[in-house]
């Protein structure tokens, strides 16, 4: 009786396997990318932006056609937290998370360094607006980010709103700005993302502290606020699905990555309504955030997740995807070919100066637990 | 009872191993382990402790405690959240009761009345199953929006916006849509089963029939109730699908609790620990359930 069971057992490992490997039979070489969900071209269409036509493609298809040799699998995710216990568990060829968490999977040696030879696009088009940047307290650390990623998109953390209702606001001082969120007259109207860095850094930022902080004090101040704006406020918290609501008119503000503002405006001229009804002020001090393609140290394909990456930075294709994603492209060339009205704006492409302003996120095991200690308690509030 | 192990049990044996025992071992191992600074296993009771850890609390707020009786009574956030899971897994699941017995009741009385015709109003509330919840749940997004098809049509009619969702009424409503037909069948295909004659012997006896309802078929109808608002409360109590979507992300119940823990926190301990305290709360449950369904088949036996 024993060994029948073991048996089945067998038959079935044997049959799981087998469903498993089906993948592979092509004689392609498959290529594993996890990146952020909605955020590459996915699509046949024409986008028209500030009255200029863009053609956008499918752009795994187009990698397909380019390289005959791979294949690509795609799988997304939503939240840097829920990406990050998957990466040396399961085998992915290019991941792309955002520069926090590029840190900490350098420090715990879950990707590999990039060899950047041979990779042209990258070399020629990567803007320099985007080097020396403080992606850690530990300068080294900061220096040897791009050693290990190319950076896919960046963006800014900002207040979306709807100009009709609320009118220009023309200040950038975060105390002016975030005020929004906390207007009880616009109870159920407002938008928050679920993703803790965000809340609880806007709550600093708001209240002039930095968005790293681990002063009690300051962090316990945020956390009041945003439990009394969970009461009294109610707002909506999401992510993806709060686009939608913006467009409808069904919520007034929120706080939204630069990315989500593009495409709530790139919709709006789509439905033949004026996109400048929904506009995005960038607060001194906020946030910015690189999202950079990297290898885990566990990639089955490295060869094709560098020419992924190469080909993500040939002008045209980095062109769909800015056009699509709506976030920042570090490609110079295909910067040049956006709308005026987005290439100088300083919400969407900061200079050197606001930049200066600008603090990312910075991630050890310190920040990480005290935030999310906090976020939990204000998720049951 | 000595289990005949025939060997066509085998593989729903070596599958309940697999898929059921195998997991739960693993969910209680993590539950009480974790993983020291050097990557060393040890035991711990830290999940548990964190679970009742009084370091953050807030005011109890199930069952109107806060609102209605204006009490304030500070408890850890996890036996809050468990409270607010409880208060609407259980008002679903009564919901769900009085909509779906009358519901049940009335299908029996027609599939008795047309012993060889077609089950129409049964197919009728059995193929919304077919579609999948989330999509489903999405249409309820769609339907009940502020601006949504609902609101719109109200607002023809110069009625001003309705809040339907992200309150408790979006997710009891949703509760009660996704899992009524839960409660309908097995209430169903008991009443069916109930044998003519037995009505009419109470009939011939002289009952009324409320009498008759309340004295034969009620009765007789419990342990399909039983086992119906099991299959209600368990997965009512731990969705967190319903929740996130209907609730806008406002509301943490514990299936919520028991996702982040796993997927954001990263924290298996505190995550199998809050899993365990479920599965006891649930298991709980079934045994008070199944205890009252035995005694009252011994009694219905004596009719």
């Amino acid at each position: 009786m024993k060994k029948r069971l073991l048996l089945i057992v067998l038959a079935m490992a044997l049959l799981a396997a087998s469903i498993l490997s089906g993948c592979q039979s092509d004689g392609r070489e498959t290529v594993v990318v996890y990146n952020w969900g909605e955020y590459i071209a996915n699509e046949n269409d024409t986008y028209t932006w500030f009255g200029r036509d863009y053609e956008i493609a499918d752009v795994i298809d187009a990698f397909e056609e380019a390289y005959p040799q791979y294949k690509v699998k795609y799988l997304t995710y939503d939240d840097n937290e829920k990406m990050y216990p998957k990466i040396g568990k399961d085998v992915y060829d290019v991941i792309v998370p955002s520069e926090y968490m590029v840190v900490r999977l350098i420090k715990e040696d879950l990707i590999q360094p990039i060899d950047r030879s041979g990779m042209e696009n990258v070399n020629r088009y990567l803007d320099p607006r985007l080097s020396d940047l403080p992606f850690d307290p530990d300068p080294a650390v900061s220096a040897s980010v791009y050693d290990y990623a190319v950076p896919y998109m960046y963006c800014t953390v900002g207040l979306l709103y709807n100009r009709d209702e609320l009118g220009m606001i023309e200040s950038s001082d975060p105390a002016v700005v975030w005020d929004v969120l906390f207007d009880e007259s616009l109870q159920g109207r407002v938008g928050m993302y679920s993703s803790m860095r965000e809340s609880i850094g806007m709550a600093l930022n708001y209240q002039g502290n930095s968005l790293n902080t681990l002063d009690e004090a300051q962090l316990e101040a945020a956390k009041q606020l945003l439990i009394n704006q969970r009461q009294t406020v109610r707002p909506l918290v999401g992510i993806d699905e709060l686009k939608d609501k913006y467009i409808s008119g069904e919520l007034a503000a929120g706080i939204a990555w630069s990315g989500d503002h593009v495409v709530c405006q790139l919709r709006l001229e789509e439905d033949g309504a004026d996109p400048q009804s929904l506009q995005y002020i960038l607060p001194k001090g906020s946030n910015m955030s690189i999202d950079l393609m990297c290898i885990p140290s566990n990639a089955a394909n490295v060869e094709g997740a560098k020419a992924f990456i190469d080909f993500m930075y040939q002008p045209d294709i980095a062109l769909m995807n800015a056009v699509y994603v709506g976030y920042s492209t570090p490609n110079t060339a295909a910067l040049e070919q956006l709308p005026e009205e987005i290439i100088n704006n300083q919400s969407y492409y900061p200079d050197a100066d606001t930049i200066d302003t600008l603090e990312f996120y910075y991630s050890s095991d310190a920040i990480d637990n005290t935030y999310d200690e906090i976020w939990q308690v204000i998720m049951a509030n | 009872m000595r289990l005949r192990l025939n060997r066509l049990t085998w593989p729903y044996l070596a599958w309940m191993l697999l898929f059921t025992l195998v997991p739960l071992l693993l969910v209680a191992f993590y539950a009480f382990t974790a993983y020291d600074e050097s990557g060393k296993l040890f035991f711990t009771l830290q999940g548990f402790r964190n679970v009742i850890s009084m370091k953050d609390t807030v005011a109890l707020s199930a069952f109107g405690l806060k609102q209605l009786f204006s009490l304030d009574l500070q408890v850890p956030i996890y036996v809050n959240v468990l409270a607010k899971s409880l208060e609407i897994a259980l008002l679903s699941t009564l919901i769900c009761l009085l909509l779906g017995y009358p519901a049940a009741y009335i299908l029996a009385e027609h599939s008795r009345r047309n012993r060889n015709g077609n089950n129409l109003l049964l197919m009728l509330f059995v193929i919304p199953m077919w579609m999948n919840a989330l999509l489903r749940t999405y249409a309820w997004l769609a339907l009940l929006e502020p601006r949504g098809i609902i609101n719109n049509f109200l607002g023809q009619l110069g009625l001003g916006p309705v809040q339907f969702l992200y309150n408790d009424f979006g997710i009891g409503l949703g509760m009660v849509y996704n899992y009524l037909p839960f409660m309908i069948l097995p209430i169903h295909s008991i009443l069916v089963k109930i044998s003519p004659s037995l009505i009419e012997a109470s009939e011939d006896l002289g009952a009324n029939r409320m009498q008759t309802f309340s004295r034969v078929t009620m009765p007789l109808s419990l342990p399909g109730v039983m086992s119906g608002v099991n299959m209600v409360f368990m997965p009512a109590m731990t969705t967190f699908l319903i929740p996130d979507l209907l609730g806008g992300g406002r509301y943490l119940l514990i299936g919520n609790a028991i996702e982040r823990q796993y997927m954001v926190s990263r924290d298996m301990t505190t995550g199998s620990a809050l899993s365990i305290i479920l599965l006891v709360f649930v298991l709980a449950s079934m045994k008070f359930l199944t205890r009252y369904e035995k005694e009252n088949n011994e009694g219905g036996m004596l009719l």
